[in-house]
């Protein structure tokens, strides 16, 4: 399945949620794919087997205690040598808690699943150590202290790599990429930063606004790393 | 409404909380994402990155290695205005096909990424539309040559000699598909999905490249035909206004 991404082909899972008045969704949360690059620079960013997505609600304080359905039609693409299409939908039924309800019945161990789902998402740019990034209209920049491998994965949410395929990954500590022109679709850089290093395997959130030129060298970073 | 749930910190009034995760959703195929979780967060999520320098000589550079690529730069990615790649290559049928020799008689050439397996190709024929056939059908008398290119290499889906013929006759194509089992033209032209889409022009000239139409689902054409929009244009000796698009459909399965 493809991750929400600028991907040379397919298309990420899309699914609607009817909500109750007064609920709101927000971004999902999409955990780090994998940098897939097939023959003729088709670069693509896919989860193999399963994958998880966070739906962050908001939910009125009313609904506390109270069960819910929320309807949810979805489609989704299936690939191996070949895609397939499907659609569908589910009705979601639930139980609202109290964030401080220590077990509720019919909910599984909440706290747990959501530590787990979060382990797997990019963590904000901000609690990165060692890595530098620089971004401005036309590039980026991202330097890692003893990195092996560094990639950047350009959400949909900002703006593409010119050549995903030479450029979105590199073997060393320093990535330098040419971006997309920024556009009201696509006003900045977003997207997730991989680093395999001394470290491990860290993954962060990085996004900026590319809305003023004046931002390209002045202030290198910043932004606000919010995971979609 | 509610009151947001800061991480770390207060969590106070925090007006509901819902974790569920659909572990098993049994009236879809088995494989999608068997797992949905809705989780509550508010605005917990909005952090402020900190703020590494590095020197202005670094991004310049950066940034002109990016206005490079801007201009076409990349190899074997044709862009609107370039010479397009020539190529002589024969279809399913045993007829040859030579671009510049189209091009020399006056032809309009339309170059169609295709493989018959894609789900984003197969929604522009039969019930759903019939995109390429009217193509074919409303423009051959105006100048117009359509050629289904398959780049895919052997063995590949969607490929071989005998699964192409078979398509092109359930499928009714007035037009040849050749195959490009190398990915020798498919590479030149720096295709990458089925159906990419380029128009080249009497002259030569890359004069579209992109998109079919707007719709990038694999359900329905979409309603406006980027394609059909630009050989008007070009027929009546106009600028086509939408010239460069991004494609979208399956990955072109070149073999290696």
């Amino acid at each position: 399945m493809y991750w929400d991404g600028h991907n040379d082909s397919g298309s990420a899972p899309e699914f609607t949620m009817t909500l109750p008045a007064g609920w709101s969704q927000g971004k999902t949360k999409w955990p780090v794919p994998k940098r897939q690059m097939l023959p003729g620079d088709i670069v693509d960013y896919v989860y193999e087997g399963e994958v998880t997505l966070l739906v962050p609600l908001e939910v009125p304080a009313a609904a506390a205690g109270s069960d819910v359905e929320i309807p949810i039609r979805l489609k989704w693409l299936v690939c191996s040598d070949v895609c397939v299409p499907e659609k569908g939908s589910t009705t979601l039924k639930a139980l609202v808690a109290l964030s401080n309800a220590p077990t509720v019945e019919g909910v599984e161990q909440p706290r747990r699943i959501s530590e787990t789902l979060h382990r797997r998402l990019p963590k904000p740019i901000a609690e990165a150590t060692g890595i530098k990034v620089t971004a401005g209209a036309g590039f980026l920049r991202i330097e890692a202290e003893g990195a092996k491998i560094i990639r950047f994965m350009p959400s949909v949410l900002g703006v593409a790599l010119l050549d995903a395929a030479a450029e979105g990954e590199v073997k060393g500590g320093v990535l330098a990429a040419g971006l997309d022109e920024a556009d009201a679709e696509h006003p900045g850089v977003a997207g997730i930063i991989e680093v395999v290093g001394p470290k491990g395997r860290e993954a962060y959130w990085f996004e900026k606004s590319l809305a003023s030129a004046a931002a390209s060298d002045g202030n290198p970073e910043g932004g606000s790393p919010a995971p979609k | 409404m509610c009151v947001p749930r800061f991480v770390g910190g207060f969590v106070g009034r925090f007006c509901g909380l819902n974790f569920l995760e659909i572990r098993k959703m049994k009236n879809l195929c088995a494989t999608l994402v068997t797992g949905l979780v809705l989780s509550f967060a508010g605005t917990a999520l909005a952090q402020t990155g900190a703020a590494p320098s590095t020197p202005k000589t670094d991004g310049a550079k950066v940034a002109e290695k990016a206005k490079e690529a801007v201009k076409g730069a990349k190899a074997g990615d044709v862009k609107v205005g370039d010479k397009a790649p020539d190529f002589t290559i024969t279809d399913t049928d045993g007829k040859s096909h030579n671009l510049a020799e189209l091009n020399k008689s006056g032809k309009i050439v339309v170059l169609q990424w295709f493989n018959s397996e894609c789900p984003y190709v197969v929604k522009h024929y039969g019930d759903a539309g019939n995109t390429f056939n009217d193509i074919q059908k409303n423009y051959a008398s105006k100048g117009v040559v359509l050629i289904a290119v398959n780049s895919g290499g052997k063995g590949k889906a969607g490929t071989g000699k005998e699964l192409n013929q078979k398509v092109k006759e359930t499928w009714k194509m007035a037009y040849p598909i050749v195959l490009d089992e190398s990915g020798e033209i498919g590479r030149a032209y720096g295709a990458k999905n089925t159906p990419a889409m380029y128009i080249v022009n009497k002259d030569g000239i890359v004069a579209y490249t992109g998109a079919i139409d707007d719709d990038k689902g694999s359900e329905k054409p979409g309603k406006t035909n980027y394609v059909t929009k630009a050989l008007d244009q070009l027929i009546a000796g106009e600028t086509v206004t939408t010239s460069e698009t991004k494609p979208y459909g399956c990955g072109v399965k070149y073999g290696s």
